[in-house]
């Protein structure tokens, strides 16, 4: 799997996968055994990157799984990529301190390599954000972002605390959605976008968008590898969320073709802004 | 949770089945009560759920359609709105958006607190760049003085915005998140309501009239209605005390930093606000004197410093005053809405 480096120095998966799978109602047992044998799938298969968030609750889950791995000798803790996120209701406490040992206690790890602020929730972020900086600083965490900003976000936290910007930014971003502002920004300030929803959840006008439909036959890929492979080329590192093995070998079975630079061009127009996550709902005030 | 509880239930009703064997009269006894009361509970539970059905609740609640919450949007993916407005009552029957992506976000009764809770919850769905228009009405100038008043915001108003926003907001509005299980079991906390099971009212279906239903001399009436009645909630004489009384300075300073907030909160997400009032009719424009137009909406304009903001002035507009086009002196019927509608459209150069 290839890797991209952070600002930092931190080298990070090319491609993520998400577990915010909304499998809730099925029994714990069940879900625990479906996401075991997804992450050891993955894992086989090279992908090594893991996208987790404290809303989820599927920390101890993950914890589960991954200490099974290690001990089994199936992965070394090193040869793995793991990010999590504190949500808006342990951001209301303020202790970040506190939040940071809660999920490395539900991992069952030493330390996590991307942490993130889930949402930059209005009259605590910035304050958190100086405590994220702090705990990056005692290495409990390789590296720092926040998921869910815009420029505006990005601009208050250089304000308050402008020695330590997010290495990495978490967002909607998919070719419907390419927000070249935020885009622009990331580039100056050399923070990694993360894409979460990176196929735009194939909602019916992805399936059916013809330009899409017509490069995944030149390629001869799929869709959602021809978005895939988009954001690799261009240095975002897609996120995609399913346990189906089929989806996961789609997902990163990418490494093998190159799409043209008049294509990706193409692909970028298709742009109209399109936000499946309405951020406001999540984050009122945001 | 849920299946705690159930667990909990069955483990409970062991305990009694083995106890009432052990000790027969006394567990005899607390079996039964346990079983009123649970027949008791489920039997609210059953009565809850009927008066749910009722036109008397959901009239309450006719704007809801209009807000799809964290828990509806994967299934309603109609996003990038270039046009929603806030309001109250006049707002609700007076925009209706035909042709152009565009939302009504007026619930009725809905004071400047609650448009900017509705606001920060919403906003997502406005396309960047995307307009919201932000009502004043003849009274908003005023209308944090409402709060003073016991019985008007009451948790029945409360509750309307409680079925729609975050547990986060609703847990700052009085009634606090007690609002929430009040929206859930609403027979539970006011059992009066039991009687509109019995006898309903009828659906409102006021947002549907589309032509005048009152004649000249009720409309004279209905206008004398309204003054009346915002005198009576305003705590005032006569029509002079509202531009002239000092008791309602503090509340026109905080209408001021809402409507402000409001304004900035805008355009610090690349939304444009557009400051608008709603057009009445003859009828009721005729109460307003020249002095209570000018404090109530130039200068309350002027106090908020809008600098750049576009201000669409209908409130008087002679083109907008003929009953016809309205049902009652003060909210506009369906053909009136549709022709105020594409008029505020074409000057917000949006059709």
């Amino acid at each position: 799997m290839e890797k991209v480096v952070l600002r930092n120095g931190v080298e990070m998966p090319a491609v993520i996968m998400g577990t915010s799978v909304d499998d809730r109602k099925g029994s714990r047992k069940k879900l625990i055994r479906n996401m075991s044998e997804a992450v050891c799938f993955a894992v086989q298969h090279g992908l090594v990157g893991f996208d987790t968030s404290r809303d989820y609750s599927n920390e101890d889950i993950l914890g589960k799984v991954f200490s099974g791995l290690i001990r089994s000798g199936d992965i070394k803790r090193e040869d793995v990529f793991i990010t999590t996120k504190v949500g808006n209701g342990q951001q209301r406490k303020k202790n970040m301190a506190e939040q940071i040992d809660i999920s490395l206690r539900s991992l069952k790890l030493d330390y996590i390599d991307l942490w993130l602020l889930h949402w930059p929730l209005p009259d605590y972020y910035l304050e958190n954000w100086s405590q994220v900086c702090e705990i990056y600083r005692t290495g409990k965490v390789r590296a720092i972002g926040i998921a869910n900003c815009r420029e505006r976000h990005i601009e208050a936290l250089e304000k308050s605390c402008p020695e330590c910007l997010p290495h990495v930014v978490q967002i909607e971003y998919h070719p419907f959605r390419t927000v070249p502002a935020m885009r622009e920004l990331c580039r100056e300030k050399q923070i990694r976008i993360e894409a979460y929803s990176a196929n735009c959840v194939m909602l019916p006008f992805v399936r059916e968008n013809e330009v899409l439909g017509r490069l995944a036959e030149k390629y001869g890929k799929t869709i959602t590898q021809i978005m895939m492979r988009w954001h690799v080329q261009q240095g975002t590192v897609p996120i995609f969320s399913s346990l189906n093995r089929d989806h996961i070998l789609e997902n990163i079975d990418i490494f093998d073709f190159e799409i043209e630079d008049e294509d990706m061009e193409e692909i970028f127009r298709l742009n109209c802004d399109y936000k499946f996550h309405p951020e406001s709902l999540n984050c009122p005030g945001y | 949770m849920k299946q705690k509880l159930k667990w909990l239930l069955i483990l409970i009703l062991v305990i009694e089945i083995i106890l009432f064997f052990v000790y027969k009269p006394f567990f005899l006894f607390v079996a039964i009560l346990f079983a009123i009361f649970l027949l008791a509970g489920m039997l609210l539970l059953v009565l809850n759920a009927l008066y749910k059905r009722t036109n008397h609740w959901k009239n309450q609640f006719i704007f809801e359609k209009n807000f799809i919450s964290n828990l509806g949007y994967r299934d309603n993916l109609s996003r990038n709105l270039d046009v929603v407005n806030l309001g109250s009552n006049p707002a609700l029957f007076g925009l209706f958006y035909e042709k152009v992506r565009g939302q009504n976000w007026a619930t009725g009764s809905q004071g400047l607190e609650m448009d900017f809770e509705i606001l920060k919850y919403f906003h997502s769905y406005v396309r960047d760049g995307g307009i919201v228009l932000l009502p004043i009405m003849p009274f908003t100038a005023i209308s944090q003085y409402i709060k003073t008043k016991k019985g008007y915001w009451n948790d029945s108003y409360y509750i309307k915005f409680a079925k729609i926003l975050d547990a986060s907001q609703v847990r700052n509005m009085p009634g606090g998140i007690n609002l929430r299980r009040m929206s859930k079991y609403p027979l539970v906390y006011n059992p009066k309501l039991l009687r509109y099971i019995l006898v309903d009212v009828p659906r409102d279906c006021r947002l549907e009239i589309t032509e005048q239903t009152m004649s000249a001399v009720e409309l004279e009436q209905d206008a004398g209605m309204w003054i009346n009645g915002w005198k009576k909630e305003f705590d005032a004489v006569s029509i002079k005390d509202f531009t002239h009384d000092q008791k309602y300075l503090p509340y026109r300073k905080e209408a001021v930093d809402i409507v402000r907030s409001m304004i900035e909160y805008c355009e610090s997400r690349n939304l444009k606000p557009v400051l608008i009032t709603i057009p009445m009719s003859r009828y009721l424009a005729d109460k307003f004197d020249a002095d209570f137009r000018r404090s109530m909406i130039d200068d309350f304009v002027k106090e908020l410093g809008i600098g750049g903001v576009e201000f669409l002035d209908y409130m008087f507009d002679p083109g907008f005053d003929d009953p016809a086009l309205y049902n009652g002196s003060f909210f506009l019927n369906l053909k009136g809405r549709k022709l105020f509608s594409s008029q505020v459209m074409k000057d917000l150069q949006l059709q």
